[in-house]
């Protein structure tokens, strides 16, 4: 028995290690098999993912397919069949807008000829344009000195023909020109017969001459008369897009200040008149050189927009609008910040200007001896030119609050020689004694007001907008006498996108009655977009 | 004491009732989606290249005034109308733009004279030129949308 009781106790003693063991591999045989388990699934997830992926590239492919056999379908006609119901024509698919039709389309602006697989920019030209017809009258004082510069006529006149040209040339390069033709120079009065007035009432002079452009020719063939217009290039620049925050323009660009510069089109623009400030150039309305411009999104429905231009800059009255007659090149900056949502909209923004204007005559001195040439210089108008703007635009529904402020500073360097009225004016003295012209500021500020009347369910397109404006300038302080405030209000009809109709009554107010009384004008425009 | 339990009754009746109703609507609601989905619903859809899942209603206005040229994500933004005249566009123009048709009209003649800025090309199969132009976005009825053809950006109900 105890040998027995040993052997059990020796195969107990020699079993448990191995049941131990035997234990452990089988665990370790558990993990490993997990592992693989694990492994395959990841493997299996792997390839769902990429079934997915297949499947949703096999769902585009199909559409594709299905597109083409779509378009394939329909240009073989369909045999006729009457339709059933009105209802089953009403379940027709794909009545309007998705796969109804056999073209690509009419691309609006774009080439019909026009491949996919290019941008859609490709092949864009566009001609354009706006002109307008204004019946006016004035009534003023009959001897007004205003009478030398306006009409105390009712008259048509047209004086806004603008043609656009813009090309897409590939998706980030453009080009646009805006020509604008008028029917001047033609019969513009360029100066007065001027006397002096003796104290027993006799007359002297005249100091200068009556002078009316005539710009009368007679065409060989038909022998008909004509008379020549004008083309002055309002802008003509390339444009290169590459990103939203960085875009650059080359050529002549309307100056990127205020609301009004911008707008500036007749069918655009409120009212039939202009402020002072754009009519006195207190900031130049366009600039021939370059601009870098573009746009950043701050947080939704924020814009901020900054433009920097670098030009030859003042000159739209002297040749250096298109060529510079100094090293100084003019340096703006505008900044300007939006809040755009679906009901309304602020937009506030600011542009400040730096530029030297030159101006020079030439002298030619020849010597006949050694038979040779040479040029003198003369500057003969030089002044440093700083110009501060503003401009805020608030829209509400109908309601459009708008208002722009300039202030400007002309420090002359060399000054421009004052003309014969400015002599008489600013010094009662007429002799050949020279005159420069002085330092100045100039300062102008208006408000707009206009409400879109809601009477969208009585007239539908048509669009009825009263606007008011009030305007102060004192374009210059040495010069007061041609300084006024600028009152205008009327109506503005829209009966559909392309035609404006202004109905306004206007009123200046001369800075100093000496030189010009109060003028109240009836305007009638009719501005048409084509 | 008769009353009194009756009251205690019809308190417990009242809780019970409460109970139910609220399982009841809970049962109800949670059946419903939150918003069915309609045939007419607009769909904003962009090309498959674009490096998006989602975008606003804001800045699908924003582009479609062409005042922002990018994705948010980067790459350029190439947007695609619907023929001016159809309903999609109409109804489009109204619940993105805040446009009726003719204001959208006025809005591009403006933009023509103010900054030679026309408006994006139309096509008359806008999802056709979504599937193939890389970075196009555009917009298609529900009925009309093809699955895998172009991806939806944001639907826009119908009602």
């Amino acid at each position: 028995m105890k040998t027995v009781a040993w052997l059990c106790c020796l195969a107990l003693l020699v079993a448990a290690p191995l049941s131990a063991a035997a234990q452990n591999a089988g665990k370790k045989g558990k993990d490993d098999d997990a592992a693989k388990v694990e492994e395959l699934e990841k493997k299996l997830a792997d390839q769902e993912k990429r079934m997915q992926n297949l499947e949703e590239e096999l769902k585009g492919q199909i559409g594709a397919l299905e597109m083409l056999v779509d378009e394939e379908s329909r240009q073989a006609p369909p045999a006729m069949e009457p339709m059933e119901s009105q209802e089953a024509f009403e379940e027709e698919p794909f009545a309007e807008d998705a796969w109804s039709e056999d073209e690509f389309g009419d691309l609006g602006d774009l080439d019909g000829d026009w491949a996919m697989e290019e941008s859609v920019m490709d092949r864009f030209f566009n001609v354009y344009g706006f002109f307008d017809l204004t019946f006016y009258k004035n009534w003023f004082k009959s001897d007004s000195p205003f009478l030398a510069i306006i009409n105390d006529k009712s008259s048509f006149i047209m004086t806004n023909i603008n043609l656009y040209v813009g090309s897409q040339m590939t998706e980030t390069l453009s080009a646009l020109v805006e020509l604008r033709f008028s029917f001047l120079p033609q019969g513009l009065d360029r100066s007065q017969n001027v006397y002096t007035e003796r104290p027993d009432g006799s007359l002297a002079g005249p100091l200068m001459k009556f002078e009316r452009e005539n710009t009368w020719q007679r065409e060989p063939f038909t022998t008909q008369d004509f008379w020549r217009g004008s083309v002055a290039i309002e802008r003509v620049h390339l444009t290169y897009t590459p990103k939203d925050y960085f875009n650059i323009i080359v050529g002549r660009y309307l100056t990127p200040y205020g609301i009004w510069n911008i707008e500036h089109g007749t069918t655009v623009v409120l009212p039939a008149h202009i402020p002072y400030m754009q009519i006195r150039e207190m900031i130049p309305l366009a600039q021939t050189g370059l601009q870098v411009y573009g746009r950043f999104f701050p947080a939704t429905n924020w814009y901020l927009d900054y433009a920097v231009t670098v030009s030859n800059g003042r000159g739209a009255n002297t040749p250096t609008t298109w060529s510079d007659y100094d090293e100084n090149k003019a340096l703006g900056l505008r900044l300007k910040a939006t809040y755009e949502d679906i009901d309304w909209s602020l937009e506030m923004g600011g542009y400040g200007f730096y530029g030297k204007n030159t101006d020079r005559t030439k002298d030619a001195i020849l010597n006949l001896d050694k038979q040779e040439m040479r040029i003198k210089v003369h500057n003969n108008d030089v002044y440093q030119d700083i110009a501060l703007a503003g401009d805020i635009l608030f829209k509400f529904h109908g309601l459009r609050l708008q208002g722009e402020f300039i202030w400007r500073r002309a420090n002359y360097e060399i000054p421009d020689p004052l003309e014969t009225l400015d002599k008489l004016f600013l010094t009662g003295d007429l002799s050949s004694e020279f005159y420069g012209a002085a330092s100045f500021t100039g300062m102008g500020a208006y408000g707009l007001v206009a409400y879109e009347l809601p009477l969208y369910e009585i007239l539908g397109d048509f669009q009825i907008i009263p606007y008011f404006v009030y305007e102060y300038n004192e374009a210059l302080d040495t010069k007061t006498f041609i300084n006024n405030d600028f009152l205008f209000g009327g109506l503005n009809l829209r009966p559909s996108a392309y035609v404006a109709i202004k109905l306004e009554y206007s009123y200046v107010m001369p800075h100093e009655k000496k030189f010009g009384s109060n003028v109240h004008t009836a305007t009638a425009q009719v501005a048409v977009s084509f | 004491m008769w009353g009194a339990q009756m009251n205690e009754k019809g308190m417990i009746m009242n809780t019970k009732l409460a109970t139910l109703f609220s399982i009841v609507c809970v049962v109800v609601f949670t059946a419903l989606p939150a918003r069915a989905e309609s045939p007419n619903d607009i769909l904003i859809v962009a090309n498959n290249s674009v490096n998006l899942d989602t975008i606003s209603l804001d800045e699908v206005r924003a582009i479609f005034l062409k005042k922002r040229k990018s994705w948010r994500g980067g790459g350029k933004v190439v947007p695609i109308n619907a023929k001016m005249g159809t309903s999609l566009r109409s109804d489009f123009a109204q619940k993105v733009l805040g446009m009726s048709p003719s204001s959208e009209k006025r809005f591009w003649e403006e933009q023509k004279v103010k900054r030679g800025r026309t408006a994006p090309p139309e096509l008359k199969t806008p999802l056709k030129g979504v599937f193939s132009l890389k970075g196009s976005v555009s917009y298609v009825r529900r009925k009309n949308f093809k699955p895998g053809v172009a991806k939806i950006l944001l639907v826009i109900p119908s009602r």
